[in-house]
């Protein structure tokens, strides 16, 4: 399968009034065309800082960034701000954490759907509506035509998250991005999210990249799933066979911490220390100092990212070989 | 089992809202904690579970129904006749940044929770330095302000100011939910260390049926201001019987990726608590519903061993 984005050594530094914090430094990452990507990993890992450089959504005047950024033959990092802007929300779009603040409050969400398509295809007022009812009827609120002239205000959370993504597949993008798209809604709403995404990735041939700290979610949702600490991917994998045998020391001991395996009142796992400050660039490998497993190679050199059989990547110098049985 | 240490009866709390009508967030809810026990609460946003045990620590005015602590009727007590109250529970909070005082050294923080309840002074230095030891932060933690604390270490602070006093009972709300798994687990570890100990007797109340299950003795599940579900722990997750129980827990995304093919997806929203629907709250997603669940509310009963439901069809 072809890469529809390809993420080469990606670096984001931004500066604050500390100093420079060394967001990303230097993140591997493909999506292929098709797929349900999973990105996971902790607060501050950087998976929404990967995902807001995919579309350059940092401001320029405080952040530098290096690297490669591919989506099909563009190159990101060099396209101009007008062709940017072009791409976002056509070819490339997100969707984010809470619907309630990404909607604008005074405009009806017929109106909101209409606009962004308006803008991207140049279409009239008319086709606009009618886009606008279709897309609605797409992700599933009834009666289209009704809900079309309702405040974001009149809906509930899961019924606004819908909203945005009729908004993101207006105009059938290639890529849509989801940082945590279900994490402000409860369980059984999250249930249908998850199910309304899949179902449109098949329907659309679109690629997803899923950002969200829950292994739940994309044990369910995805095809393949990257794990990031400190700002850097350290392990790619197809989803079964990441979370049955995990390679790198930090995915797996990630994984252990969920609660839910062991009998009731039993110890969880838990991983000693807390993620470093990224206030200065990584020379060696950032899990070592709560790595079990960390030798002086470990503490003297960051690994490259290496195969661990059947196309799974980490980046360790002493991967973990054995399965283990799922939940 | 030993006596309850705290007991609702019947409980009804509505706050009023817009255009004269009535929001019911708490619809006639019974149940009794027993001393030592960890009681969790589960439900969706709006179940009425957050209310339920701010009127248990009568944070709240009780619209209707009682609540007894240690043999007392608290229901009607106002103003200066909770105060003793109050030093005999404690509450643990979501957010921990949101429960401390910003600009407050740590330490005064805890110190304040003393001088109010009258401790002398000494002797909540010691308790403090004590607890401190107990949840596994230095002493210096004391001399800094909340945002120098990461979440999981203030969210410790947080449990140990709950501690200070040595309440007869604890209510924590989603204490777990703002964290990261990793500090999660290190949060659960300490609270399930901690009962042992100091023989904690709370009312858990969180979204997350895993954490729950994992954690508590007893468990009541909520849904539109109602128990509808509640059992010993291990009963209750052995032989989930309400239908919303089933889609609750089915719905919940799990590491095994063959889990989603039995998955039930409710379909709608939860119903507004202003206008509640006539028959069963929970009918108009419930997969197996039938004429008479509309037409009225099933009561919660025995169905053996203690396991209690909320449904016709059981």
């Amino acid at each position: 399968m072809d890469n529809l984005l390809e993420i080469q050594n990606l670096t984001v530094e931004l500066m604050s009034t500390r100093g420079i914090v060394y967001a990303l430094s230097g993140v591997d990452l493909a999506v292929r065309s098709g797929e349900i990507h999973g990105v996971v990993g902790e607060s501050g890992c950087g998976k929404s800082m990967t995902a807001k450089s995919i579309l350059r959504l940092h401001n320029p005047q405080r952040s530098r960034m290096n690297g490669s950024i591919r989506f099909e033959d563009k190159e990101i990092l060099s396209l101009s701000n007008r062709e940017m802007e072009k791409l976002r929300g056509s070819e490339i779009s997100m969707i984010f954490q809470d619907p309630m603040t990404s909607l604008n409050p005074l405009m009806t969400i017929g109106d909101q759907i209409s606009d962004m398509y308006r803008f991207h295809t140049g279409a009239s007022k008319a086709e606009g509506r009618e886009k606008a009812q279709e897309l609605l009827a797409k992700v599933g609120i009834e009666p289209a035509a009704k809900r079309c002239k309702q405040y974001p205000f009149e809906l509930s959370g899961g019924m606004q998250q819908r909203v945005m993504i009729a908004m993101s597949i207006a105009c059938s993008p290639k890529l849509l991005i989801a940082d945590e798209p279900t994490t402000a809604l409860d369980v059984t709403i999250q249930a249908q999210i998850l199910e309304l995404l899949q179902q449109l990735s098949a329907d659309l041939g679109m690629s997803i990249l899923l950002i969200t700290h829950n292994f739940g979610v994309v044990a369910e949702t995805c095809d393949r799933i990257s794990v990031m600490y400190a700002g850097k991917v350290v392990e790619t994998g197809e989803t079964r066979a990441l979370l049955r045998g995990a390679c790198h020391p930090y995915s797996r001991a990630l994984i252990a911490s969920i609660p839910g395996g062991g009998a009731r009142g039993s110890r969880l796992e838990t991983i000693p220390g807390s993620p470093p400050a990224l206030f200065e660039p990584p020379l060696s490998c950032m899990f070592a100092p709560r790595c079990p497993y960390a030798d002086d190679r470990c503490r003297q050199s960051y690994p490259a990212m290496a195969d661990c059989g059947g196309g799974h990547l980490a980046a360790c110098f002493r991967p973990l070989r054995e399965e283990v049985s799922p939940r | 089992m030993s006596e309850p240490v705290i007991q609702v009866e019947n409980l009804v709390k509505e706050f009023p809202v817009a255009g004269k009508k009535t929001l019911h967030a708490v619809n006639g809810v019974s149940l009794a904690v027993p001393k030592g026990a960890i009681f969790g609460i589960v439900g969706e946003s709006g179940c009425g579970k957050s209310t339920l045990g701010r009127c248990m620590l009568r944070l709240e005015t009780i619209t209707g129904g009682k609540v007894t602590f240690q043999g007392r009727d608290i229901t009607g007590l106002s103003g200066r006749d909770l105060l003793p109250l109050r030093r005999n529970m404690q509450m643990i909070f979501q957010n921990p940044y949101g429960s401390f005082n910003p600009k407050q050294k740590i330490g005064a923080a805890l110190r304040e929770v003393a001088q109010v309840h009258k401790m002398p002074a000494n002797e909540a230095e010691e308790k403090i330095k004590y607890l401190l030891h107990e949840i596994n932060l230095p002493e210096d933690a004391l001399l800094r302000i909340p945002s120098e604390m990461s979440g999981g270490q203030l969210q410790r602070l947080a449990i140990a100011r709950a501690l200070l006093l040595d309440p007869a009972f604890i209510v924590a709300d989603e204490p777990v939910s703002a964290l990261d798994v990793s500090v999660q687990a290190q949060i659960l570890n300490l609270m399930m260390d901690l009962r042992e100990k100091f023989s904690l007797t709370m009312l858990f109340i969180s979204h997350e049926m895993t954490v729950v299950r994992h954690l508590c003795d007893q468990v009541a599940v909520m849904y539109l201001g109602n128990v509808v579900e509640t059992a010993e722990s291990e009963e209750l997750f052995r032989n989930l019987l309400h239908p919303y129980t089933q889609s609750l827990m089915s719905a919940i995304p799990t590491m095994d990726p063959d889990h989603k093919k039995q998955r039930i997806v409710l379909q709608g929203d939860i119903p507004s608590a202003i206008d509640l629907p006539a028959g069963c709250p929970f009918a108009d997603r419930c997969p197996k519903c039938r004429d008479i669940c509309r037409q009225s509310k099933p009561e919660l009963r025995d169905v053996g061993g203690g396991h209690m439901v909320a449904c016709h069809l059981v």
